[in-house]
């Protein structure tokens, strides 16, 4: 064998190793509201939805850090999530949030939060048609 | 039913193109297969010529193609779902070419047409490689024809056209029932996405797709040299066409990094986000195939793996397309391509499959006539160490793949697993690794010779550059203050050596031009793509470890919980809120929320924010100036604005103070709730507000029997007050009230900062003072300020790179005549 065989077996074998090794440490799981409170502490990926019966709780003027709603699941889990950050302005209309955070208690400390809203859809066809409805009403 | 209004002509017109283009392709396909194979001159020079002119058609009909969706943009054809969709009448005319690429369709024309520009550069510059060469390119274009094609095979759909109409994509929508729906309901589009209303986007799509496009060029020239078993002629011809690939690749990424420093608020050019990574991969490989085509072309050696290279290069810009078209990605990307139809993942799918199985076919079948050398290569050889490079860069890039191809690994095997708290250290800390050994490379490797060098030349070459280097990196460490903690002092040390073989690579390529190759501009190319990627990796290091956040909250609250990825308590508090009127200090500078400023005819609504810095003692103003990001203010449902924000910066030699918007008061959501409570009051009385008191200072009364100058209105009360808030400052005003025939006029002041709204009322003969605190006054803008040194060495690094690889395919075309 090859000096340059050896060298790229032993280079491919050690990032094979590197990432195995820290495969587990990197990666995360989806969870769901009910199995997040079972993993107090660690951090998790929650999607969830906006509970929009109870109120999103956020004023700029005390504090811009601070964003605190409640999250309702597909499986019915509820939880309190309080945000570090401004609050993202398309909140109020996401369909869907997936949210980067911790379980402390009964409240979902969340670092990073991705929206997924309609408005980001309009090329589904759904809610185009939706849109289309929407403007023989304007009339 | 007949419709009023619509023009079919031109979108018939558009798909009878695409059907042209199409029938085209396959011809020309056919062709220059049959032209390869032709046994007798006379035979290959009759197909020759019928592909050639099978290939002209087509491009023909692909610019007619865009000349038809243009004009349908252009002119606000509504009754198009692709107008209706991706643009609308107020949308100023310089973006209506982003409409044209916003949408997959759009996409994929753009790709289409650049494969047609570089197919005719073929036809031109590929001599005895044209008809391999083009078959490979004609059979790719087959593929991306069918994404446009849009025909139904029963319930087969293939591709999606862009020239469908409204109304037979939504045949049940109760608009189309009127003749007259484009008159009445489809008067305007939906516009195109306001994060793309960009200057750069312009630019940035067209750039990439050609990237993108070119990466077929190199993989054809390498399948072209086993189809003619010409295992040595190829890389030649290939090579300026593998370095036009690298080049166009890397700025069409690189512009999209600036567009996303310009205009994205995440605060920075590069987020590891699986839609920049999947363009990044293919540019690695690209750079790598590159390197082996070299070596192999100099020495012989790595004469099959010279194949995979290209090979892997463009399977994984499929990849790529599959990745971010697909809506695979869901969950993953703040991207919003989204499930733009099944049919697309199968068509990619079956496309890579394809391509794979006969790249795989044509190389097993040959393998054994590829010519190996037996012989080592010499440790002290270049060869050896561009290998070794090439190495890195492949493992870099399947680092890369394999944490965006995540929510793909979770396709397959069922799995729910995500990148974890911190994505972009996950990234980061190999990259860190991959830049120390491929600056150093970089750096060395030119100044070692083919085959074998000799040590004492070598060293004597090599020790200025490296004492320079030294000598810079070091008063970097001792003065440079990049004290980057946040993942300890492993990674900050990794940071500084990555810092030195960065310059190094610097150092060793300029020295280079003028030892090396002795200043010869036409052979410095590579030299000066060296220097300029060296260039690169130091303003990259620099900027993002020395990069500050100067909008931190100083309110010293430590937020329970929250912890920085070391697991310190971390204030997180990025987010300064400036009240209109208020200096609020930021970093070393005060900032003001000065004013507002918005145009019906534009979307976009202006804020107006002044930096000011002083000196620390004598309070003497150093430097004042304005920065204004921008927001988009959007209608949404239910009467809700949202709100898209484009940042501002300022920009200095050394680096840019970075602003936008994070949040501001819905204008339509804030509803004045707060009452006025009235006191009595007289000459030199005080009343308290919660935030302090109120003086009265004087109170004149006039009528018309007083003062007969008083215009306008019969009797006056004026109120001049002192507010004194309890952080010392002090505001003055003059509420007012004013009587004309009887009927009361009030004249309202506000103290802004304070929320206080004054009025002067009369009740029972006695004068009242009404105060008012109110929110709704309160005019608000939360924001978020970054600081980057040194993001200059990055952009002047990525021009000196992608000039370096124009003057090295320049020399190496003429080289080639």
């Amino acid at each position: 064998m090859k000096k340059i065989h050896i060298i790229t077996l032993v280079v491919i074998a050690s990032a094979i190793a590197y990432m195995l090794i820290t495969l587990s440490k990197d990666l995360t799981t989806y969870d769901t509201v009910a199995s997040a409170k079972q993993k107090q502490g660690k951090f998790i990926h929650l999607i969830a939805k906006l509970d929009r019966s109870k109120e999103i709780q956020y004023d700029p003027i005390t504090d811009p850090n601070y964003l605190s709603f409640y999250a309702v699941d597909s499986l019915g889990g509820q939880t309190r999530v309080v945000y570090h950050n401004t609050k993202p302005p398309e909140l109020e209309m996401s369909e869907r949030i997936v949210m980067k955070g911790r379980m402390n208690g009964d409240v979902f400390e969340c670092k990073e939060i991705l929206l997924k809203c309609p408005s980001k859809y309009k090329d589904d066809p759904l809610q185009q048609e939706k849109a289309l409805d929407y403007k023989l009403q304007d009339q | 039913m007949v419709y009023q209004g619509e023009h079919l002509f031109v979108g018939e017109f558009g798909h009878f193109c695409v059907l042209l283009a199409f029938v085209a392709s396959i011809v020309a396909t056919v062709g220059y297969y049959k032209a390869t194979r032709a046994l007798s001159p006379e035979d290959h020079r009759l197909w020759k010529r019928l592909a050639r002119t099978a290939f002209l058609i087509e491009t023909i009909a692909v610019i007619a193609i865009f000349i038809s969706l243009y004009s349908i943009i252009y002119n606000h054809y509504f009754e198009y779902k692709y107008a209706h969709q991706h643009s609308k009448r107020s949308l100023p005319t310089k973006y209506l070419l982003s409409c044209l690429w916003e949408g997959q369709e759009g996409s994929f024309m753009l790709w289409i047409f650049w494969h047609c520009i570089l197919g005719l550069g073929i036809m031109l510059k590929g001599k005895k490689w044209e008809a391999p060469v083009m078959t490979l390119i004609s059979l790719a274009q087959i593929f991306l024809v069918t994404f446009i094609l849009g025909l139904y095979f029963g319930d087969l759909k293939i591709g999606s056209s862009p020239f469908v109409l409204m109304r037979n994509e939504f045949p049940n929508a109760p608009v189309f029932q009127d003749p007259m729906y484009l008159q009445k309901y489809l008067r305007d589009g939906n516009g195109l996405n306001v994060l793309l209303q960009n200057y750069w986007m312009v630019i940035h799509p067209p750039i990439l797709f050609l990237g993108f496009a070119s990466t077929i060029v190199p993989f054809a020239f390498a399948f072209a040299g086993l189809w003619k078993k010409d295992y040595k002629g190829w890389t030649k011809a290939a090579l300026p066409w593998t370095l036009f690939s690298a080049a166009l690749l890397g700025m069409g990424i690189l512009l999209g990094a600036a567009w996303a420093y310009e205009s994205l608020t995440f605060g920075g050019y590069w987020a590891w986000d699986p839609v920049e990574n999947a363009s990044f991969v293919p540019w690695l490989l690209t750079v790598a195939g590159l390197h082996i085509m070299l070596i192999n072309q100099s020495t012989g050696f790595s004469s099959k793996s010279v194949y995979w290279f290209p090979f892997l290069s463009f399977l994984l810009l499929l990849y790529s397309t599959f990745l971010t078209r697909t809506g695979v990605l869901g969950d993953t990307s703040v991207h919003s391509f989204t499930g733009e139809g099944s049919s697309l993942f199968w068509h990619l799918i079956i496309m890579m499959a394809f391509f794979t199985a006969l790249f795989l076919w044509r190389y097993f079948k040959n393998r054994k006539q590829i010519p190996v050398i037996q012989k080592e290569e010499d440790i002290s050889s270049r060869e050896f160490w561009m290998f070794v490079g090439s190495l890195v860069l492949l493992i870099s890039a399947g680092y890369i793949s394999f944490y965006t191809s995540l929510p793909v690994i979770n396709k397959i095997f069922g799995t729910h697993k995500a990148i974890g708290e911190d994505p972009e250290y996950v990234y980061n800390r190999v990259m860190v690794l991959i830049a120390v050994v491929i600056g150093l490379l970089t750096a060395v490797t030119q100044y070692l010779k083919y085959k074998k060098t000799p040590r004492s030349f070598w060293i004597k070459k090599i020790i200025t550059p490296t004492v320079i280097a030294l000598v810079i990196s070091g008063s970097i460490i001792l003065w440079g203050k990049i004290d980057y903690y946040t993942y300890g002092i492993g990674f900050l040390g990794a940071i500084h050596l990555a810092i030195f073989s960065a310059i190094y690579a610097v150092a060793a390529n300029t020295m280079y031009i003028w030892t090396g190759v002795k200043g010869k501009f036409s052979q410095a190319g590579g030299s000066i793509t060296h220097l300029g990627f060296g260039l690169m990796l130091v303003g990259i290091l620099i900027s993002s470890s020395k990069k500050e956040v100067i909008s931190i909250n100083r309110t010293g609250i430590v937020i329970p919980g929250l912890k920085d990825p070391k697991g310190r308590d971390d204030s997180g508090l990025q987010n300064v809120t400036l009240i209109q009127g208020v200096p609020t200090p930021l970093g070393k500078y005060t900032a003001t929320y000065v004013a507002d400023s918005s145009h019906p005819a534009d979307e976009k609504m202006y804020f107006k924010v002044n930096y000011e810095r002083r000196d620390e003692s004598t309070g003497k103003i150093l430097e004042t100036f304005n920065l204004y990001p921008n927001a988009f203010l959007m209608k949404a449902e239910e009467g809700r604005t949202s709100l898209s924000a484009n940042p501002d910066s300022r920009h200095y030699w050394n680096k840019d103070i970075f602003t936008f918007i994070t949040s501001m008061p819905d204008p339509e959501s804030i509803k004045d709730t707060a009452t006025f409570r009235h006191h009595p009051v007289q000459q030199g009385d005080t009343v308290f507000y919660s935030n302090g008191y109120i003086t009265v200072d004087q109170l004149i009364e006039a009528n018309r029997a007083t003062h007969q100058d008083l215009p306008l209105v019969d009797s006056a009360w004026l109120a001049e007050v002192t507010v004194h808030s309890n952080d010392g400052m002090t505001y003055k005003a003059q509420p007012a009230l004013f009587s004309k025939e009887n009927m009361p006029i009030a004249k309202r002041d506000t103290v802004m900062s304070q929320s206080l709204v004054l009025e002067v009322n009369k009740t029972n003969n006695t004068l009242v003072l009404g105060v008012k605190e109110s929110n709704a006054i309160m005019k608000y803008i939360t924001l978020k300020a970054f600081q980057f040194p040194y993001i200059n060495i990055l952009w002047i690094g990525v021009l000196i790179m992608s000039a370096g690889f124009f003057i090295s395919m320049w020399s190496r075309f003429k080289r080639d005549r």
